[in-house]
């Protein structure tokens, strides 16, 4: 079996600047060493202080358990989706009809307690000016069929 | 990992010591690149700890060459002030060795002499040379660490390996 003697000089390059590496490692001064041993103990205690969040991490890493939080993610949203509009009218009824439409007296009641006193007189005319209308066109009707007999009267005679 | 780390970080720091020519440049760099491990890594298999720890260091060490050269750019001046003391430094410890009657040639000298040549080397050669050679990590591996192919890998490697024989033959020569 031959070498190469390229590859045997080059192997005792590697290994003459290699133990000088190891050597040098080896004689570090006890000052540098015991900074390394702080820098160590530091990197070490970071790594308590990260365990909590990263033990909850790989808890939501989990496969099983992403699958289960999407999955329960998308059903809630759907059934929010198809709820929210059903309950959205419901509140509108219940709260608007009592007011307006079904219990009118109540609502002018609580319509009235909220004007003051101008704001009443002014409704108070105009209730009275319809109320005056109303007796007007009463009485038109009362004469109107006095005066139509009085008029075919007319029409006859002359006839 | 505690063990781990125990076992590496020596070795590491020699990398980064090697990368940067700053002692406490090397001790920051360690440090950030094992609390990056612990918090980033820890639940991985130990079997992966390895080429992940290396991964960060080199690219720790990436980002302060990146950094230094962004701060030579800024001051030049600086750079200028200081590469006339290093210059002054080696000149004078040029002239120590001269006058040094140990200054045999001897396998240990030899492997000082190759480690401060592995010191100069462009970075990419560099850790190439540190990963396929000290650490022991395959060609495929040594590209996954530094993020380049594998081809690239054998290129830096075989360029770092023939300028340490150059300065090998020079120290023979000597």
């Amino acid at each position: 079996m031959t070498h190469d003697p390229v590859e045997t000089d080059n192997q005792k390059l590697v290994d003459t600047t290699s133990s000088a590496f190891d050597q040098s490692v080896e004689s570090l001064s006890p000052n540098i060493q015991s900074r390394l041993q702080q820098a160590r103990e530091k990197a070490l205690n970071h790594q308590t202080r990260s365990t909590l969040f990263a033990s909850l991490l790989s808890f939501y890493r989990r496969q099983s358990f992403t699958n289960q939080a999407l999955e329960a993610g998308l059903a809630f949203c759907l059934l929010a989706l198809m709820v929210f509009p059903f309950i959205s009218s419901i509140e509108e009824t219940s709260i608007e009809q009592p007011l307006a439409s079904s219990n009118s007296t109540l609502g002018e009641f609580i319509l009235l307690n909220n004007f003051d006193d101008t704001e009443l007189e002014v409704i108070e005319d105009i209730e009275f000016a319809y109320w005056l209308s109303l007796e007007f066109e009463n009485e038109n009707d009362i004469n109107r069929p006095h005066n139509d007999a009085l008029h075919d009267n007319a029409v006859q005679h002359n006839g | 990992m505690d063990i781990f780390l125990q076992q590496i970080e020596k070795r590491a720091f020699r990398i980064a010591q090697l990368a940067t020519h700053c002692e406490a440049d090397a001790l920051d760099i360690v440090q950030e690149a094992m609390i990056k491990l612990v918090s980033n890594y820890s639940h991985r298999a130990p079997e992966e700890w390895r080429p992940l720890f290396y991964k960060i260091l080199e690219n720790r060490i990436l980002d302060w060459h990146r950094k230094k050269k962004v701060m030579n750019k800024l001051f030049f001046w600086r750079k200028q002030s200081q590469d006339t003391n290093e210059n002054e430094e080696t000149s004078r410890e040029v002239v120590d060795e001269q006058f040094n009657p140990e200054s045999q040639l001897d396998s240990e000298q030899l492997g000082e002499h190759l480690l401060a040549c592995i010191e100069q080397l462009p970075v990419k050669q560099q850790q190439c040379f540190v990963l396929r050679s000290w650490e022991g990590l395959s060609t495929k591996e040594t590209a996954e660490v530094m993020k380049i192919n594998e081809n690239s890998v054998k290129t830096h490697y075989s360029r770092a390996i023939s300028k340490l024989k150059q300065q090998q033959e020079t120290f023979d020569i000597r």
